[in-house]
Formats: C-alpha cells, sequence, structure tokens
C-alpha cells in the first residue's frame, strides 16, 4: 500500500511537474501575447497620434471660433498660425496671378529640382492647392520607357511644356541629367556634358519664345534630409515616398554637391536664372517660394512689394549661391549648401 | 604669341549705375596688369544687351595669373552677382591661313 501510495505520488509528483511546465509555457504565452499586445497598442496610439494631426488651414480658420459644448481647445504653435495666414493669403494672390495668365494667355513654366527629401513636392502642393486645376498641372514623369529613350533626351519633357492660359509645374525635370544621372552612373559623362551644353540654349529660346520660367532649386541640409528619410520610414502616410535610393542620396552626399555646383555654373543665365530655396525650414520655404513667384510677374489687384519680400537667408540667387561654393568648394572642413 | 580673351557678358541689369563703376574699375586694374597689350568693349546689333569684351594679353600665363587675381575676383563676383549670371570667357590664338 505504502509503496502503492508512493508510486501514486512519484505519478503525482509528475503530473503535478508536467502541470508546472504546461503552466509555464501558457505563462509564457500569455507574455508575449500581451507583449504583442503593447506592441500594438503603441502603434495604434502612434497611429492615432499622426492621425490627429491638424489638416494644414485648420487651425486658422477656427482661430476666431468660441468654446461651445461641441468644441474643445487645441494648443498649436504661434508659428503654425502664422503660416496658415500668410499662405492662406499668398494662395489667394496665386489665385488671382492665374486669372491674369488665363486671361492673357500666358504660359508659364516652375521646375522645381533638388535633392530628395528637399521639399519640392510640398511646396508644389502649395502652390497649385486652390488654383484652378483646368489652368495648371503638375508633370512629374516617371523614367523613360524603352521608346522614350530612343528618343532626343528633351523629347519628352517638351510635350509637356505650357499651352496658352497654362501654369505648368515640373515636379524633377530635365536636369534629372545634371546630378542624379550622372551621380548614379544612369547616364554618361558625355551625355552629361551635352546636357550641360545644350540646356542654355533650350532654355533660353523658351524664354525668347514668351514662357515665363522659374527654376527653384531646393537646398536641404544632410542632418535634415536623414531625419526626413526616417520620418518617411515611420509615418504610414509618408511611406509612397520611400525610394531606394534614398540611402544612397546620403553616402553619394559630396558627388551631389559637385554635380549642383557644376549644374549651377553652367546653366544660371540672366535670363534663366535658378534660385536657391534652403528648405531646411519646409513651411518657411514654402511661403519664400511663392512670395518669390508672386513678386516676379505681373497681375491685377496685386498685394504691396513689402508684403512679397522674401527672406534673404531662404532664397538666395543662383549666382550667389555659384558664389558661395567657388569660394568654400576647396575648403577642407567648409560646410556647403545642399 | 599674344593670345585674345573672349568675355561675353549680357548687361541685363535694373540698376546700371552701379555697375559701370565697378566694370570701369576692372578694366583700370587689368591695365596695370603685366603682359596686358590692350581691350576693346563691343555690343550685339542683335541683341543690345549682350556685350564683348576683346582683351588681348601676351601670354597666356598673363591672363592666368590676372584671372586668379583676388582683387579681380573680387570684382568680378559682384559684376556677375549683378548681371545674374557668372561671366564665360574663351581664349583664342591668331592661326597663319596662308
Amino acid at each position: 500500500m505504502n509503496e502503492r501510495v508512493g508510486k501514486m505520488t512519484k505519478k503525482e509528483k509528475a503530473k503535478k511537474e508536467k502541470a508546472k511546465k504546461a503552466e509555464k509555457i501558457e505563462e509564457k504565452k500569455e507574455n508575449a501575447s500581451k507583449a504583442e499586445k503593447k506592441v500594438q497598442e503603441k502603434g495604434e496610439q502612434k497611429e492615432k497620434k499622426l492621425k490627429k494631426k491638424l489638416t494644414e488651414h485648420t487651425s486658422f480658420k477656427n482661430l476666431e471660433k468660441k468654446k461651445t459644448k461641441k468644441r474643445q481647445p487645441v494648443w498649436v504653435k504661434k508659428f503654425t498660425l502664422e503660416y496658415e495666414e500668410g499662405l492662406n493669403r499668398l494662395q489667394i494672390e496665386l489665385l488671382k496671378w492665374q486669372k491674369h495668365v488665363i486671361a492673357n494667355d500666358e504660359r508659364v513654366l516652375m521646375l522645381f529640382e533638388g535633392r530628395d527629401a528637399a521639399g519640392k513636392g510640398g511646396t508644389i502642393k502649395r502652390v497649385i492647392e486652390h488654383m484652378n486645376p483646368r489652368g495648371a498641372r503638375v508633370v512629374a514623369l516617371l523614367k523613360p520607357s524603352d521608346r522614350e529613350r530612343t528618343q532626343w533626351y528633351f523629347q519628352r519633357y517638351i510635350q509637356q511644356l505650357p499651352s496658352g492660359g497654362e501654369i505648368v509645374l515640373f515636379d524633377r525635370s530635365w536636369y534629372n541629367r545634371a546630378m542624379v544621372e550622372p551621380t548614379m552612373g544612369f547616364c554618361t559623362d558625355e551625355e552629361n556634358k551635352r546636357f550641360l551644353k545644350d540646356t542654355p540654349m533650350l532654355e533660353a529660346m523658351l524664354v525668347k519664345n514668351g514662357i515665363i520660367l522659374f527654376k527653384f532649386f531646393f537646398s536641404v541640409s544632410k542632418e535634415e534630409q536623414l531625419r526626413r528619410f526616417d520620418s518617411r520610414e515611420t509615418d504610414p502616410l509618408k511611406q509612397y515616398k520611400i525610394s531606394p535610393v534614398d540611402r544612397e542620396a546620403q553616402e553619394r552626399w559630396d558627388d551631389y554637391t559637385i554635380r549642383k555646383f557644376v549644374m549651377l555654373n553652367e546653366t544660371n543665365r540672366t535670363i534663366t536664372p535658378w534660385t536657391i530655396i534652403r528648405s531646411d525650414n519646409k513651411k518657411k520655404a514654402r511661403l519664400n517660394c511663392i512670395k518669390y513667384i508672386l513678386s516676379k510677374v505681373e497681375y491685377t489687384d496685386k498685394v504691396s512689394e513689402e508684403e512679397l519680400q522674401v527672406d534673404p537667408e531662404i532664397v538666395v540667387s543662383g549666382i550667389d549661391e555659384i558664389r558661395f561654393m567657388e569660394d568654400h568648394l576647396m575648403t577642407a572642413g567648409a560646410e556647403l549648401p545642399g | 604669341m599674344p593670345i585674345k580673351v573672349m568675355i561675353k557678358r549680357k548687361w541685363q541689369v535694373e540698376n546700371p549705375e552701379e555697375l559701370y563703376p565697378l566694370v570701369a574699375e576692372l578694366r583700370a586694374a587689368a591695365k596695370e596688369q603685366p603682359g596686358f597689350i590692350s581691350g576693346e568693349t563691343l555690343r550685339s546689333l542683335d541683341d543690345p544687351e549682350d556685350f564683348l569684351v576683346i582683351s588681348i594679353w601676351e601670354t597666356a600665363e598673363d591672363w592666368k595669373k590676372w584671372i586668379q587675381n583676388k582683387k579681380r575676383r573680387d570684382l568680378q563676383g559682384k559684376v556677375d552677382s549683378m548681371i545674374g549670371e557668372r561671366t564665360f570667357y574663351e581664349m583664342f590664338e591668331t592661326v597663319s591661313m596662308e
């Protein structure tokens, strides 16, 4: 009996141990799922936080609204309010200008160039946001097709030039052949050199034919570019902007700088000048870019010159950028603008 | 053998009264340089904003020394800023066609 009891006890012990093990496994599983849940919750919170981001213009629009049972106050930066107010005023001016462009059959072409994540797309979006879509369009061409590759390099861009009454914004342009293509090895040295020689002549033809041409180069610092790449990876709303060559843009930063210098040097002309927009602060870059555009065109009921005065820290002429880069390109340790 | 330098400039400026003295100073400084022979300014009949300066130097080396001169670079920089583009130079030598 005792023996039996003893045997039973052994069995029981084994059972107990088995049960304990199972319990531990269960506990581990539970902990893992709890941790997973936590991560998920955190992610959701992050997503929720992103969703809560106020849409542009919201804070300014609601500035004068009073507290009611259905309304609650939200804290925003003063600069955000200033920005939204300024943007609103400038967008009204852009619309007045567009009316003039349409009425006079003018043709406007704006080229937006710059490194990845420099803020070109965001500025284009604000320029075009409230314009009449019938007279304004954005051109962002994909890499050339096999058929296009057999054509004259400028051909596919020429097809997109503005007709009378149109404002066309190029989100990257023929200048791909000046920076991205040679840096990434997508064109030969000969093709790059040919391009730099031909472009001033082509642009002079466009301007002499009556096209109003703006050439913007958005200049971002290396640190800010990295910050924006990181943000693209974490922000679900910016995922579409991620490109496999993003990291290469950082690794080949200095190559791009030299290409930029050569490009400015060869293609900055009095009648087709470059305008550099310092874009580490996106909002300031957008406002100043729009101010610059408006300050250079004529239209009825235009605001005063003072209101369109650009910040010289943000807007730099192509020739001044060339001079600055020329003076510092060979200086060891000198930080050149991006 | 003397060399001829073609300097192309576009004079499309808002305030020419500020530009003229700078160009005059540039020319006066060039005249003092060793190897400088002469300079002549021509205006395009097709486009009155286009100017061409023909600068003649004893040797290419003389011209190169002048182009690297700090004072010239500073003055040139100011001129370029006002004109809005860099000045383009091309060196030529006389060839006998006989």
